[in-house]
């Protein structure tokens, strides 16, 4: 099975749930360390980008899609139904933050090289208070999810 | 000459005019020889009818002379990462080979923007209805052209796949 953690961006406040998912990460972490971080490169190509396997075996996955999470997750799991004959080969997992549409703000912004390394400071700091939201919500995908 | 069936999908803002017209060329509901008139055009299925729900949502409008099942679909403002977005799905599930996936934002002139806002958005369908049809029949032979390539596009990637 492949588990696809969307976001607003791929490479913050979505990469840190993939790792909490993947108990990779404690909450006292240094998380802009962890590999793709603010990785814009990465992120700008479009296509989900592939951290590791759970303890499953399951492979995991982050992916950015702007504004719109809901729609996009909505259109990911339709695609996913059409291609699979209806036998899903995929678990789309959206995560929220309270202040995801200034994190794809400033995320943008940071497109001027020179702004960038300000921004992901910025960042950073944002998502230090966003770190119990997210680990509730991976706690919560952990405890409902089931594989086929 | 059989093929497999692929599945091909044609996105845009919101799904109602550029690619379900791209839709119709393809399934042959029009004309590609003849520019449609608005009545012809209001005749497509979803042309200038979708509702917010419909945002998102992959919609089938009918299967070609290939046996390929043509789609559309309304991203909003996911933008043009939005292919590669689809496209990325398709191959970690393996599905990449029975999947194109087709922008048609690029065709979009301002009067069908306009029109398809102000008769969509903002629910002035006398007044938006007109312009955005007008817009659709100006760009109709460029949706000609992405429909034709489109299609030589699924008939080249089936052969490759059949000579594997």
């Amino acid at each position: 099975m492949n588990i696809l953690f969307i976001g607003t961006t791929g490479i913050h406040h979505t990469l840190i749930a993939a790792h909490f998912y993947m108990g990779r990460l404690s909450e006292k972490d240094d998380y802009s360390e962890l590999q793709l971080w603010g990785d814009r490169a990465s992120e700008s190509l479009g296509v989900p980008l592939f951290l590791d396997y759970d303890h499953m075996g399951n492979k995991v996955y982050v992916l950015g899609v702007g504004w719109d999470v809901q729609m996009a997750q909505k259109s990911i799991e339709q695609l996913d139904k059409l291609l699979s004959d209806d036998r899903p080969g995929l678990i789309v997992e959206p995560v929220f933050i309270k202040r995801e549409k200034l994190l794809l703000f400033l995320h943008r912004l940071g497109r001027m090289k020179k702004l960038n390394q300000l921004v992901q400071m910025l960042i950073a700091h944002l998502l230090t208070r966003e770190i119990n939201t997210i680990q509730k919500q991976v706690n919560r995908f952990k405890e409902g999810v089931t594989f086929v | 000459m059989a093929f497999d069936n692929m599945k091909i999908i044609y996105h845009c803002f919101g799904g109602s005019h550029s690619s379900v017209t791209a839709a119709a060329l393809h399934l042959g509901l029009l004309n590609r020889n003849q520019t449609p008139t608005a009545e012809e055009l209001m005749e497509i299925p979803y042309y200038d009818k979708t509702s917010d729900s419909d945002f998102g949502s992959i919609r089938f409008m009918g299967t070609d002379e290939f046996g390929n099942d043509i789609y559309v679909l309304g991203k909003k403002s996911l933008g043009n990462r939005f292919s590669s977005i689809l496209m990325g799905v398709a191959e970690i599930i393996g599905k990449q080979d029975d999947l194109i996936v087709v922008n048609c934002m690029n065709i979009v002139n301002w009067s069908m923007k306009l029109g398809g806002f102000t008769s969509r958005r903002l629910g002035l369908v006398a007044v938006g209805r007109p312009v955005v049809s007008w817009g659709t029949r100006k760009a109709f032979s460029q949706l000609v052209n992405l429909v034709e390539i489109t299609r030589v596009n699924a008939i080249k990637k089936n052969r490759e796949l059949q000579a594997i």
